[in-house]
């Protein structure tokens, strides 16, 4: 008999089983302990699409402007799915988050949505289209998606990612990518670089999303780019660097750095959204 | 536990939770009559297990990780349940051992004989070797089920499995199965 072969005396109760009346009876009780979920949410849910269907054929002068950030607070019980948790929506995509979660949505841009997670939530993502992004910020890592469902639960000392579906992308000081199935849990404030551009980093995204001094922006990622050639955050910022000098409507310099992602990064996702929001990179 | 049945257990499918049920009483009935509990104890425990799987399911990661977490829940309940249940045990009257389990295999004399056995190991080695031996897992996810180092789980089923052969040299039932 070999060391790793189970015991003959305990392999003979692999196939035990409790008669079939116990097992009938485990199965109803568990039914019946189990927490029903209310009927009223039927009710709710047959007055919310009357509510729309009200609102589809109802001529409508012009849509609200949406707020460019929106701080998801609980909702109120009569919304609430099921008991410690709430569902955010943001946009196409759906966070269910726990009760005493801190989730704030950012969109910046159109197809654009960031999170910034204090605690736990699951995140079901809809496929993104070109140049899409979605973005979970938490105070240690930075995970964005790559269409696919995931649950990120932060605490104060350690951020844990669990991938369901698809794939993401993690950087903490480095960048992996966690697929179907993967787990993984980052302690500790990611290493900065010395200098502290990955501060001015983080500041040129912030004043990109704010819309406000892109001078100063610009300026940090071109620091940035120029100081850390290498950098985990380089595709980052090209990328933001191109988009802004558009947006100043300086379009050489636009090109130029597009030009530099495009060699730097030619398999990149962003890469389609360039080429179509720079005409002179190649795009329709 | 199927990815889409998984799914739809966390969309509180009821008739996916029916599914889960039927097919983990058995399993979770055995994870805790193996831990030490009388057959109707068990019964009560497997039920509450499965209960608070379904209240809890949005916790559970994927549906890989489905059997692990339900055995983590299945332990705590089981735990808690031991220590209502103490004054029993140390009372010299207390009941002998019955039966939990039915149908030709492995036979009631070995199957009290097994249970009386790992009753007296320590309670870490009864627990990996309930795991490994009898319900057929390996050593990685005997690790994750349990939280600790698969090294850990090597050393412990090793001196469990050498506690246990003592013992049952002492008490070995007629008919019950030899080792080689």
């Amino acid at each position: 008999m070999h060391e790793d072969d189970p015991l003959p005396e305990l392999e003979s109760l692999r196939d035990a089983s409790p008669p079939d009346s116990v097992a009938q009876r485990i199965a109803t009780g568990a039914a019946t302990r189990a927490p029903r979920r209310p009927r009223w949410p039927l009710a709710l849910g047959a007055a919310l699409a009357a509510g729309l269907l009200f609102l589809a054929v109802r001529p409508v002068s012009a849509p609200p402007p949406q707020p460019a950030s929106v701080a998801a607070r609980p909702p109120t019980p009569t919304a609430t799915p099921a008991p410690r948790e709430r569902v955010v929506e943001a946009g196409p995509h759906r966070i269910t988050a726990a009760d005493d979660a801190i989730v704030k949505v950012d969109t910046p841009a159109e197809g654009r949505t960031e999170i910034t997670l204090d605690g736990r939530a699951r995140f079901d993502v809809e496929p993104l289209t070109g140049g899409g992004v979605f973005r979970v910020r938490t105070a240690h890592v930075l995970v964005e998606v790559v269409g696919t469902s995931f649950a990120v639960d932060a605490t104060p000392d350690c951020t844990t990612v669990s991938v369901s579906e698809g794939r993401v992308r993690v950087t903490h000081g480095r960048v992996f990518v966690l697929t179907a199935g993967d787990r993984r849990r980052l302690c500790g404030a990611a290493p900065t670089p010395p200098d502290g551009e990955y501060a001015g980093l983080r500041d040129a995204l912030a004043l990109i999303a704010e819309g406000r001094d892109l001078d100063g922006a610009a300026a940090r990622l071109e620091r940035y780019a120029a100081r850390r050639p290498d950098g985990a955050l380089l595709e980052e910022a090209l990328f933001h660097l191109a988009l802004v000098r558009a947006r100043q409507g300086q379009r050489d310099a636009a090109v130029d750095a597009g030009h530099r992602f495009l060699r730097r990064f030619p398999q990149s996702r962003r890469a389609e959204r360039l080429r179509r929001e720079l005409p002179e990179l190649g795009g329709p | 536990m199927t990815p889409e049945l998984f799914e739809r257990c966390q969309a509180q499918d009821e008739a996916a939770w029916a599914e889960v049920f039927a097919a983990y009483a058995r399993t979770v009935y055995r994870w805790a009559v193996l831990r030490g509990l009388r057959p109707p104890e068990a019964e009560d425990a497997a039920q509450e297990a499965l209960a608070t799987a379904h209240r809890r399911i949005a916790r559970c990661a994927n549906a890989r990780a489905f059997d692990s977490w339900l055995y983590q829940i299945t332990r705590r309940i089981v735990a808690n349940m031991r220590r209502l249940v103490w004054l029993r045990r140390v009372l010299p009257a207390a009941r002998p051992i019955e039966p939990a389990f039915e149908g030709p295999r492995p036979g009631r004399e070995t199957e009290l004989a097994v249970r009386a056995c790992l009753a007296r190991l320590p309670d870490a080695q009864s627990e990996v070797l309930m795991l490994s031996d009898v319900c057929g897992y390996t050593r990685e996810e005997v690790a994750t089920m349990v939280g600790i180092a698969p090294g850990t789980v090597a050393s412990r089923i090793r001196l469990g499995r050498a506690a246990f052969k003592k013992l049952w040299a002492d008490q070995a039932p007629a008919g019950a199965p030899v080792r080689s």
